[in-house]
């Protein structure tokens, strides 16, 4: 995580063009999260069956983990247990550099999270993102600033630009519209999926019955990266599994209508085991790495809930706060209200993101699965304010103004000594600095002045 | 096949965290757990117009319908080909394509059997799908009917060729069936390959095709 909240906030607070992308961006999609969710009977009722069969799958993840990994190795699949993240990255460039080194892509916010693309290039494999938006960032070397957008923070012409100058564009001949952009990257891209050696995906979901893994995707990308290359590898989250085909039929529907309201997402791919005799394409091999890195932390404590989320962005889009700032601002590859909770429960730092929080519970509201991240950003918070200095600020606070004595002698005192006092330090430094009126009401009120 | 890790110690590590129980939040409580699902339902299905809901939502993917009888579906097929000034076809394996193929290779145009080189060079694919979706508009592709995952993926032009008897009412209608064994690779398509990662603008043609096109196959007359 690089510089501070406070940092990264204010310099994407003060670029009024990042705001005005995001703030149109997330616009549309939380008008289409909408009109998505108008296309289904009691959305709600939806939703809310959505957080009680995820509460269930939590209960049961272990048993659904072993039926789900005896399936992929009856199937002819392989496996791989990875309690961290290093696990995950050394099998996965194990694989790829035994299978030739050159990987294709589909977006993998599991696969960021664990750093896999430093790792497999730092093993002399060829990685390269198949995502448009991911692809951009990767060849400007920065980090996604949406779940579904990563590359909102860039416009058509800073597109170009980094086309133009890492991806061999000419700046005269490439047009800097959508379609000619699109263009572009289709065919600078196709022969990547054609000569790759493995397909690195995530998965948006995995059905324990039947050993499968669920991609949803819109660009092409996942599936050709799942059905030219040899071998195909599948970053897989321990969370994301789903019992059977009647659940996963639930969460799909709500996923696609959630994040971008559309029915389905333009494709939603599922793989079961390598491919079979008879078949002209598919992969040979098919490694799926169930990836803990700290979830199983969290799965009967007070944040297990958050491993419901399926990754739609509908939190990130309706947040009064990143609609300011956009992802980048929170630091890591996951943000908005998911992020702020997500990222101190899996990585170091980013404690004080809870902070950047109205809580407003809009999020709460636009959550398929209903997940109750208002509360979840509280008890941060309130974790956060258990070290003893803040424990004693906020008693000496509370001891204070339990009384009309206690309340004004310390008022009087703020009103004298407002900038001095390391409380008062401590509480402006995130905040508008505190500005005691010269003659408090309570004075007014007794000479009459009301 | 393989597996690498520690299966016992990693099972181990999560069953020993909710062995002491799960937490329950006392604020916004919690539905009670339950593994069975509520039906999905849609309130633009028409269940008595499969077809009609289909057409309506294929159409609002961006893929292009047209109904026709059996006996014109090969010329319906030429005319799209013609109309994209294609020269160069590559088709699945589904018997029930052998038809147009024909009328397309008697119109000129070539004709070959899916492998990644020739979808790669191909100017259009033609695959059949096991079903249509009326729900979502969505085509159903199964690897191990078509023969291949990638011959309606590949080319800039996707013609599918779906009997109308073949279209179910929802997503469910598809995937519940699967937990008797599903195909190694089964695709819900909605329509053309699509991004919307240059502002937010929507552009067709990304890594997949730009058109797709939806022959349905009506009763005969």
């Amino acid at each position: 995580m690089e510089g501070t909240l406070r940092g990264r906030t204010a310099a994407a607070v003060a670029d009024t063009e990042l705001h005005g992308r995001v703030t149109a961006a997330v616009d549309r999609f939380v008008a289409k999260r909408t009109e998505g969710l108008a296309g289904l009977e009691d959305a709600d009722g939806l939703r809310r069956a959505a957080r009680a069969v995820k509460a269930d799958v939590l209960a049961r993840l272990p048993d659904l983990l072993e039926q789900f990994a005896d399936r992929v190795l009856a199937d002819g699949g392989h496996v791989c247990w990875a309690p961290t993240a290093a696990d995950a990255s050394r099998y996965v460039t194990d694989v790829a550099a035994a299978a030739g080194g050159r990987v294709v892509k589909s977006k993998s916010m599991a696969a960021e999270e664990i750093g896999l693309n430093d790792t497999l290039a730092a093993a002399g494999c060829e990685v390269v993102e198949t995502d448009l938006g991911e692809w951009v960032i990767q060849l400007a070397g920065e980090t996604p600033s949406h779940i579904i957008i990563p590359a909102l923070h860039r416009d058509r012409h800073t597109i170009k630009d980094v086309l133009v100058a890492e991806a061999g564009a000419d700046p005269a001949e490439l047009e800097a519209s959508p379609e000619a952009i699109t263009r572009f990257a289709r065919a600078a891209l196709r022969p990547r999926f054609l000569d790759a050696d493995v397909g690195v995906t995530g998965a948006n979901f995995a059905v324990a019955e039947t050993g499968s893994i669920v991609l949803v995707t819109n660009e092409g990308n996942g599936r050709l990266a799942t059905s030219l290359p040899r071998v195909h590898v599948v970053v897989l989250g321990m969370e994301r599994l789903v019992a059977d085909w009647a659940q996963l039929d639930l969460m799909i529907n709500l996923l696609a209508r959630s994040a971008s309201g559309q029915p389905l997402s333009s494709y939603t791919s599922i793989t079961t085991g390598p491919r079979r005799p008879g078949e002209a394409d598919g992969p040979d091999e098919l490694h799926v790495v169930i990836l803990d890195n700290g979830r199983s932390d969290l799965l009967a404590g007070e944040f297990h809930e958050m491993l419901g989320c399926i990754r739609c962005g509908a939190c990130l889009n309706v947040c009064p706060v990143f609609r300011q700032t956009g992802g980048h601002a929170y630091g890591w590859v996951y943000s908005g209200p998911m992020g702020a909770v997500l990222t101190p429960l899996l990585a170091e730092g980013g404690g004080d993101l809870s902070d950047a929080s109205t809580l407003c519970g809009a999020c709460m509201d636009a959550c398929p699965v209903q997940i109750p991240l208002q509360d979840l950003l509280l008890a941060l918070r309130r974790d956060r304010e258990k070290g003893v200095g803040g424990r004693a600020a906020w008693a000496a606070w509370a001891t204070a103004w339990s009384s009309p004595r206690g309340y004004r002698t310390s008022t009087a005192a703020g009103r004298w000594g407002a900038g001095l006092s390391p409380l008062a330090r401590r509480w402006s430094a995130d905040r508008t600095p505190l500005q005691p009126v010269r003659r408090p009401f309570h004075t007014r009120w007794k000479a009459g002045d009301v | 096949m393989t597996e690498t890790g520690d299966r016992g110690a990693f099972l181990a590590n999560a069953r020993a965290r909710l062995g002491g129980g799960i937490h329950r939040n006392p604020v916004h409580v919690p539905p009670q757990a339950t593994a069975v699902p509520p039906e999905v339902r849609f309130t633009a299905l028409d269940r008595d117009d499969l077809v009609g809901s289909f057409v309506a939502m294929a159409s609002g993917v961006d893929a292009v319908v047209a109904r026709v009888r059996p006996d014109d579906v090969g010329q319906e097929v030429v005319g799209l080909a013609r109309s994209y000034g294609v020269a160069s076809v590559v088709r699945s394996a589904e018997a029930d394509l052998d038809r147009v193929a024909i009328a397309l290779v008697e119109a000129g145009l070539a004709v070959d059997p899916y492998d990644p080189a020739v979808g790669a060079a191909a100017d259009l694919g033609l695959t059949g799908a096991v079903a249509g979706i009326a729900a979502t508009g969505s085509l159903v592709l199964d690897a191990s009917v078509a023969g291949s995952r990638a011959a309606g993926l590949l080319p800039p032009v996707h013609v599918c060729v779906l009997p109308e008897d073949r279209i179910v009412a929802t997503p469910a209608d598809v995937l519940h069936p699967l937990s008797v064994g599903p195909p190694s690779s089964l695709v819900l398509v909605g329509g053309p390959s699509r991004t919307g990662d240059v502002e937010q603008i929507l552009t067709l043609g990304v890594h997949g095709p730009r058109h797709v096109h939806v022959v349905l196959v009506g009763p005969p007359a």
